[in-house]
């Protein structure tokens, strides 16, 4: 027992393996992260800096900044209606699925929401504006602001995902406590408004940052609607397209190669936003985590 | 009264959950009597066949592109560059390619095809879907191999194996049925996608009518959205949407199939 003896190997503290710690990755795993890097660099390279790969960019015409400012004043439209629907159906929805829990309509509600969740927007755009309006024309011949019946598409298309994501959200909060407040008698929907909601506030930010990126992302429910003048009127001269709706169409009209600097301006704004909408997500989640 | 408002509440979220099933069931309702009443013409049927054909030679060669990068970019970040700074940063690369509009992967084939790029239309297709694609399969397989657990490759590495042969003999085998998978969803998820293609499409019939050279190039994704699209929207549009459902469920139940097969076998 003497205190000068040194302690025996095994009591002492060890430290904690670190995962990375002495791994080498082999050559052809190292190769391949090089390259998938590299290709990236050059994707981004050659979408914001197209004179890198040798495309000539003329000099900025107002012309172009007018037709941008246009196009963001639309995009910002589109993008707040869709989202603002999908938002509100979509909470909805993944509350009702967390009150409904595994009863059969709950359920059944799930499959109906993940079955939607997997329809391209093309086929949801193909419906709504080659079918639906066309029938609706014939039975109600009013007239329908195709920016608002693009939007609100748009928001019925995100519904779904936006559900089962606010599902998870509230589903992954303090599962623990949330029982043990059931257990002691409270209601559901009690425990859903005191409990659970307040404390998902952070991460209903970072849903609602991450359902605006996938909105600003979609092009074909805008560009149907545009191409359907026959069936819903809107005043002329109001710029329809959004900014990828934009670019979808530049390949048709030939802007792509005749009218370079403003698709390389609506792209530099796009890519700005997607990225900054991206990082301002992950950080809003990284927050909510780490309350 | 409390009572009362709380029923309303639930009342009106019920409704505004149901909202996006109901306008779908009408939508589905749609579909089918559109599909009853339609006559499928030659022309249709063989633009059908054309895009079926040319939409599984896409999804082949982009998936020959994407998939071994993006499974060797998910190893090397989940089992040899978690927390060194090249790791972190070609992980913040991979997330932002993930996030960007799908449309302007597009542009990248329009760039190659502008710069004169003696291209088959299939791979100037593939090239576009395999750049969108690589990102979500890299993350994909970043997920699935983080899911094994840690203390079997510590226990691996107690009993002095190499990292490499704990992934090759340990982590690889549990993480195939999951990433197998994860890779069909990718795929299914390419299959639908529109944008890139729509974009090319539009180029290359411009590029024909300036008289530039260039090719034809047929997906089902397109060829919905052409047929959809335009003042006079016909009926062909919703048979084409139809198909194009029929091949996304297909290939989820072939998923499924596979998924179980690829689980019930022994593992080493």
């Amino acid at each position: 027992l003497d205190p000068a003896a040194p302690k025996p190997e095994t009591l002492r503290p060890q430290a904690q393996p670190r995962r990375s710690d002495n791994r080498q990755a082999p050559f052809t795993l190292r190769l391949s992260a090089a390259l998938a890097a590299a290709l990236g660099v050059a994707v981004l390279a050659s979408l914001l800096f197209p004179s890198l790969i040798g495309l000539p960019t003329a000099a900025t015409a107002p012309s172009d900044a007018l037709l941008l400012a246009a196009l963001m004043q639309s995009t910002a439209v589109v993008v707040s209606i869709a989202v603002s629907i999908a938002l509100l159906c979509g909470v909805a929805g993944g509350v009702t699925l967390i009150e409904l829990g595994r009863r059969p309509w709950g359920q059944r509600l799930h499959t109906a929401y993940r079955l939607l969740n997997a329809v391209p927007s093309v086929v949801v755009g193909c419906v709504a504006f080659g079918l639906a309006s066309r029938s609706l024309t014939h039975l109600v011949p009013v007239g329908v602001a195709q920016r608002v019946v693009a939007s609100v598409v748009l928001g019925l298309f995100l519904a779904p995902g936006v559900a089962l994501a606010t599902e998870r959200t509230l589903s992954s909060d303090g599962a623990a406590l949330e029982e043990t407040v059931r257990g002691l008698g409270a209601q559901p929907s009690r425990v859903l408004r005191q409990l659970v909601l307040p404390g998902s506030t952070l991460k209903f930010s970072a849903l609602a940052f991450s359902t605006t990126s996938r909105a600003l992302g979609d092009a074909l429910i805008v560009s149907l609607a545009a191409s359907q003048k026959a069936w819903l009127d809107f005043p002329s001269g109001v710029v329809m397209d959004t900014l990828p709706s934009f670019l979808l169409d530049s390949g048709a009209t030939g802007a792509v190669a005749m009218n370079r600097t403003a698709v390389y301006l609506v792209v530099l704004v796009l890519v700005g936003s997607s990225i900054t909408l991206k990082g301002v997500c992950d950080w809003v989640q990284s927050e909510a985590e780490g309350r | 009264v409390r009572a009362r408002v709380a029923l309303t509440v639930t009342a009106v979220c019920r409704g505004a959950a149901l909202l996006p099933v109901v306008i779908a069931a009408a939508g589905v309702l749609l579909l089918i009597e559109n599909a009853r009443s339609a006559e499928v013409s030659i022309h249709l049927g063989a633009a059908l066949r054309l895009a079926a054909v040319g939409s599984v030679e896409l999804l082949a060669a982009s998936a020959l592109l994407s998939v071994p990068l993006g499974v060797a970019v998910g190893i090397y970040l989940a089992e040899f560059g978690q927390r060194s700074a090249w790791g972190r940063a070609l992980r913040l690369l991979v997330h932002q390619l993930s996030v960007l509009p799908p449309v302007l992967y597009g542009l990248v084939g329009v760039h190659l095809l502008l710069r004169g790029a003696t291209l088959d239309p299939v791979w100037a297709g593939a090239l576009p879907l395999a750049l969108l694609a690589w990102p979500w399969i890299a993350q994909t397989a970043e997920d699935v191999f983080a899911r094994v657990p840690e203390a079997q490759r510590e226990a691996a590495a107690a009993l002095g194996a190499r990292p490499w042969s704990t992934f090759r003999w340990l982590v690889w085998p549990q993480a195939v049925p999951r990433l197998t998978v994860g890779i069909v969803q990718v795929l299914v998820r390419l299959l639908a996608e529109a944008a890139p293609l729509v974009l090319l499409q539009g180029f290359l019939r411009w590029a024909c009518a300036q008289g530039r050279p260039c090719h034809a190039l047929a997906s089902l994704p397109a060829l919905v959205f052409s047929l959809s699209s335009g003042t006079e929207p016909g009926q062909q549009g919703g048979l084409a949407a139809l198909a194009l459902l029929a091949a996304i469920a297909a290939t989820c139940w072939l998923t499924r199939v596979l998924y179980r097969r690829v689980a019930r076998a022994p593992q080493p």
